[in-house]
């Protein structure tokens, strides 16, 4: 009978402890369970899948580290999903210590997708930089033989200024990549202003070597501009080579993504960006101009929006599907904590949302779906153990009662 | 006047916004916008009277001794440390959110890296806890409808189980047998028996197919998600929602006037 009482009232310490237990355990070891994908997240899955390359796909932000363990396993898989289908992504949100939190998981998809692609990157890169240097063989063969066949004295000064330049050009390269290693965007502005400076010393060096000459020998010149013509049509073509190689291996700020920040008023925003996102959000959370973001040409509303994707460990998704979705027609996926995913399943069945994620099990089995192990993967048997320990001890509490419950009625007797 | 006034102002805008959110054309549609952007503006104020009010709140606290003025202390620190590495960022690198993420951090992200989050999701995580000790001492299956409840609440469990579906399934069986003896002992013998009939059937099954039952937990756990959660939810949405119209309205006609006074 007392151990019977004991189990209806086990000391809290203890259960306690055995959730402790529980969950640290799990977590000391790599579980491999294949997962059943349930029809909330099938239907996530396939409205993203089914976005054309270059769509853009809003991401709302609305949670804070207090539900980081279930949404930002949603946003990091989600991010990824989007970066290998060449989606571009803004980034905005209604908590404001929420926010960084999306900023951090974007950042991160983009750089694990510069490092799965880098690689290749950097083969097309080199590929660019070998097709540039047989030109510029030729071109240096062609001023050689120019020197040789004018006798002109200038081509040694000629050459040594350009190697100059040259190398002014790439100290600039390097300082920019020490400057701005997280920012690819940053650093594409700098370098494209180098080539800038560059090419515009080049010009005027050229004007000044030419103008020496011209009087001299005006054949030499003309050679010497037709090589210089020939050699500038393949520098511009091994830039874009170049701009091509990182639009296709790489994810740029500014270019693929843009974090738009925080604005106050939830509703208002989300009613006003159906008319024009600028209104809001003139500049991004860096206060970047938002119209000299590359990304953000000719996004300017809901229509240009393919889908919304509403993290949110609140009410946040059911706002945006009655402001964005009822009066624009906006498509709208949600990545909701376990709580809040009953909600969302009238709009589910009205077609209001195209899909959702609920949890932890949501974010898993979206991880399952793209074949990318991450932290919901690792952290679903931690949740499932602690869950069997809370329906164990429920069951234990109740059989107890039952038992008290009948030596109650009997001592009653 | 102190009272006419706000509900003029409020049956003005009310009506205004109501007539610009369904009529889009011109001018009404520029107007919204405007108001729109004039709302947001308002809210970004509204931070301002809420730290104004912090502020205050904590620093007579302080000033006067009560009772734990430590922590008002605290969080006054917090507050204004957190603006200081904000500025110092922001002097640094022209921006506090310079360096948001990834390994590098500004000092303001820092706070907010190493402090904020770790606090908030520190006390997130307290809830696993009180979660499993409050459900154990709550969840009993005293009543029919109890019963009916704690079922249908550790199906679901189960279907968002990954692994040990089938020990839990046969624990839930277990407390089905268990539910089931002590209502045929307590002489209420029909429901005793569905329910014993039901924890033997299910272990049986369960023990004689696991790889089904591991197959089917998830899709019990969508029905009863989609079926009946969502037709009672459906429910609650749909008088919510009534309930929210009759109160804008009720607030618009001046009828609702508690925002205006405490009394």
């Amino acid at each position: 009978m007392k151990f019977l009482k004991w189990l209806t009232n086990i000391d809290r310490r203890i259960i306690f402890l055995l959730m402790i237990g529980v969950v640290l355990v799990p977590m000391l070891f790599t579980i491999p369970i294949p997962f059943e994908v349930g029809e909330p997240v099938r239907k996530a899955f396939n409205a993203i899948d089914t976005l054309k390359p270059g769509s853009v796909i809003m991401f709302s932000v609305d949670y804070d580290a207090t539900s980081y363990p279930e949404c930002q396993p949603m946003i990091v898989a989600i991010t990824n999903h989007a970066f290998r289908k060449d989606l571009r992504i803004i980034l905005l949100g209604h908590i404001p210590t929420g926010l960084p939190l999306g900023q951090e998981a974007v950042e991160r998809g983009a750089a694990e997708y510069n490092q799965n692609h880098e690689a290749e990157y950097q083969q097309a890169v080199e590929h660019a930089g070998e097709e540039l240097d047989k030109y510029t063989a030729g071109y240096q063969e062609a001023l050689k033989t120019a020197a040789a066949e004018f006798n002109q004295e200038y081509t040694l000064q000629h050459q040594e200024t350009l190697d100059s330049l040259v190398f002014h050009y790439l100290e600039e390269v390097d300082s920019a990549a020490i400057k701005f290693q997280k920012h690819i965007f940053e650093y594409w502005k700098a370098v494209q202003y180098a080539g800038e400076e560059f090419n515009r010393h080049a010009a005027e060096y050229q004007k000044i070597l030419k103008g020496d000459v011209r009087e001299q020998n005006p054949g030499y010149v003309r050679i010497l501009e037709r090589a210089a013509a020939e050699y500038n049509k393949h520098i511009t073509e091994y830039q874009e080579a170049l701009e091509h190689a990182a639009d296709q291996y790489l994810k740029r700020y500014g270019i693929d993504f843009v974090n738009l920040g925080y604005r106050p008023g939830m509703v208002p925003i989300i009613v006003g960006m159906g008319r024009e996102i600028r209104d809001f959000y003139r500049q991004d959370y860096q206060n970047i101009n938002v119209d000299s973001l590359p990304m953000m040409v000719g996004v300017h509303n809901y229509d240009d929006v393919a889908i919304l994707a509403s993290f949110a460990h609140g009410i946040q998704v059911e706002t945006w599907i009655a402001f964005a979705g009822a009066r624009f027609g906006q498509q709208i996926i949600g990545g909701v904590t376990g709580v809040v995913a009953p909600d969302l399943y009238p709009y589910l069945q009205s077609g209001q949302l195209a899909g959702f994620l609920g949890g932890l099990k949501g974010a898993s089995e979206y991880e399952s779906l793209i074949e990318r192990k991450g932290l919901a993967t690792r952290g679903m048997p931690a949740q499932s153990t602690a869950h069997i320990l809370v329906i164990i001890l429920i069951v234990i509490g109740s059989i107890a009662e039952f038992a008290m419950d009948l030596a109650e009625r009997r001592r009653r007797r | 006047m102190k009272r006419t006034l706000p509900l003029i102002i409020t049956f003005l805008a009310g009506v205004f916004v109501v007539v610009t959110f369904f009529i889009p054309r011109e001018p009404f549609g520029s107007l919204e916008q405007r108001m729109l952007v004039w709302y947001s503006i308002l809210g970004g104020f509204t931070l301002l009277l809420g730290i104004d009010s912090l502020i205050k709140h904590h620093t007579r606290k302080v000033a006067r001794r009560e009772k734990d003025w430590f922590y008002s202390l605290v969080t006054l620190f917090g507050l204004f440390g957190t603006l200081a590495a904000g500025i110092v960022t922001w002097a640094k690198y022209g921006t506090p959110l310079e360096l948001a993420s990834l390994n590098e951090v500004g000092g303001f992200f820092w706070v907010y890296k190493w402090i904020m989050v770790p606090l908030q999701g520190t006390m997130f995580a307290l809830l696993a806890f009180f979660i499993a000790s409050a459900a154990y001492r709550a969840f009993r299956a005293r009543t029919f409808d109890a019963t009916l409840l704690l079922i249908a609440a550790i199906l679901v469990m189960i279907g968002r189980l990954s692994m040990g579906v089938v020990p839990a399934t046969l624990v839930l069986a277990v407390l089905l047998v268990a539910a089931g003896i002590h209502r045929l002992l307590i002489r209420k013998p029909v429901f005793g028996a569905v329910l014993a009939a039901l924890g033997v059937g299910l272990g049986v099954l369960v023990l004689a197919f696991p790889q089904d039952a591991i197959r089917l937990a998830p899709q019990v756990q969508e029905w009863l998600m989609s079926v009946p959660q969502t037709a009672a939810r459906r429910g609650i949405l749909i008088g919510v929602t009534l309930g929210t119209i009759a109160m804008s309205i009720r607030i618009i006609l001046g009828i609702e006037r508690t925002y205006i006074s405490s009394t």
